[in-house]
């Protein structure tokens, strides 16, 4: 039964959309079958993976809307064999307004999750939109699991106590089971005392809330991005990719614990 | 002699506070969670049935926002919004000032969106039309609302 992971930060620029496609990969090199969820209205993960969303005729936006249209029949194949993504749709932008943000809107995507679906894949990982509204609650409400992706300075800190909040507000209504797995520190610059020093601080803080793994600044990543690839395909022996390698096992270690 | 700097300055206050609540998340009972949700999901059924009748005059007074009649009061931190159900007119001008501050992205989103949904569709078409997923919608969103004032 697929493990549902949301990679979650309200705050922009965090890694979120690079996390969710490299884990995706690195998870998917490790035999896992991994299904990609884009709900940012943004649509960067489904363009880097070469899906142009305007041309799909059902779109996740659909899905969230009509309840007779199974979230199986908008999957798309990648070029990689074991990674499956649902592309994003533009209509996302206006899902505070369609769906009211209520407890009954808050189920949306939970609800279109077949059992045969979650038996297909081992991971599904969702990419959700830089805000805390309807789209997001519907993540948390879905998944098992969330990785709050940070970078390691101040503003990240107030966007994290603001989505504690909205993390505990679902879990105590909608989804009892939801756990935080970790904090993934993103574009850490070692050459930065500030970043040295706020990295030990929330490991100290953290404890077990917090992954080994450290995402470190590593410009291999955004040149993958621009070549619509994973740091993988790009450059396996970029340290972005041994990074996504040791987070891909951290991940599947923690899975296998609570198993 | 010289004195160490204090980098993080407030943010180990917040990073203590942040670390007890992540590190509490399974500290809590249950099934006392359970029960206290029944009960609180009780009282907002509840409320969802009595709020449709104290509302029904507003409703009415409504009719003219077709998109505004079926949905329920949604929580936002951006204050343009309610006043936006309210009375759209009176905030296009708001709304214009806003857009030219230094809005958050979503926020400038979903503003957009607000706005187009109250004009006519083939603004929304519009923005389909000249934008691709590469773009930046809220530019492409701004340029269409510009246009239209």
């Amino acid at each position: 039964m697929a493990k549902i992971i949301s990679i979650v930060n309200q705050k922009g620029g965090v890694g979120k959309t690079t996390t969710t496609h490299n884990l995706g990969y690195a998870l998917s090199e490790k035999g896992n079958k991994v299904l990609l969820i884009d709900l940012d209205p943004q649509m960067n993960l489904s363009a880097t993976l070469g899906i142009d969303c305007y041309a799909q005729k059902n779109t996740i936006f659909d899905v969230l809307k009509d309840k007779g249209l199974p979230l199986g029949s908008i999957i798309k194949k990648t070029s990689h064999k074991n990674l499956d993504i649902i592309p994003s749709a533009f209509e996302l932008t206006g899902a505070e307004l369609e769906f009211a943000r209520k407890i009954s809107s808050a189920s949306l995507l939970s609800r279109s999750f077949s059992n045969s679906l979650k038996e297909d894949y081992d991971f599904i990982l969702i990419d959700c939109p830089p805000s805390l509204g309807i789209l997001t609650i519907n993540a948390l409400s879905a998944s098992n699991y969330i990785i709050i992706p940070m970078q390691p300075e101040v503003y990240g800190l107030y966007g994290i106590e603001m989505l504690l909040s909205t993390y505990e507000e679902v879990q105590e209504e909608v989804n009892h089971d939801l756990e935080i797995m970790g904090v993934l520190i993103t574009m850490h610059d070692a050459r930065l005392s500030l970043h040295k020093e706020m990295t030990e601080k929330i490991n100290e803080y953290f404890k077990k809330k917090v992954f080994k793994t450290i995402i470190k600044t590593n410009t291999k990543l955004k040149e993958a991005q621009s070549n619509n690839q994973t740091v993988f395909e790009y450059d396996g022996r970029a340290r972005g990719a041994k990074n996504y390698t040791s987070l891909a096992e951290e991940v599947m270690e923690h899975v296998e614990k609570e198993e | 002699m010289s004195k160490k700097k204090n980098r993080l300055g407030s943010s180990e206050e917040i990073l203590s506070n942040i670390g007890n609540r992540i590190s509490g998340q399974k500290s809590k009972n249950n099934d006392d969670e359970k029960n206290n949700s029944s009960n609180k999901n009780e009282k907002d059924n509840n409320k969802e049935q009595e709020t449709p009748k104290s509302d029904k005059k507003k409703e009415t007074d409504v009719l003219n926002n077709s998109w505004a009649v079926d949905e329920e009061p949604y929580r936002s931190s951006f204050m343009i919004k309610p006043d936006m159900e309210d009375n759209f007119t009176a905030c296009k001008r708001k709304f214009r000032k806003e857009l030219r501050m230094n809005l958050s992205k979503q926020n400038a989103i979903e503003l957009g969106w607000l706005l187009l949904k109250n004009l006519d569709k083939e603004y929304f078409n519009e923005v389909k039309r000249v934008s691709s997923p590469d773009d930046d919608l809220v530019e492409s969103l701004k340029e269409i609302i510009e246009d239209f004032f």
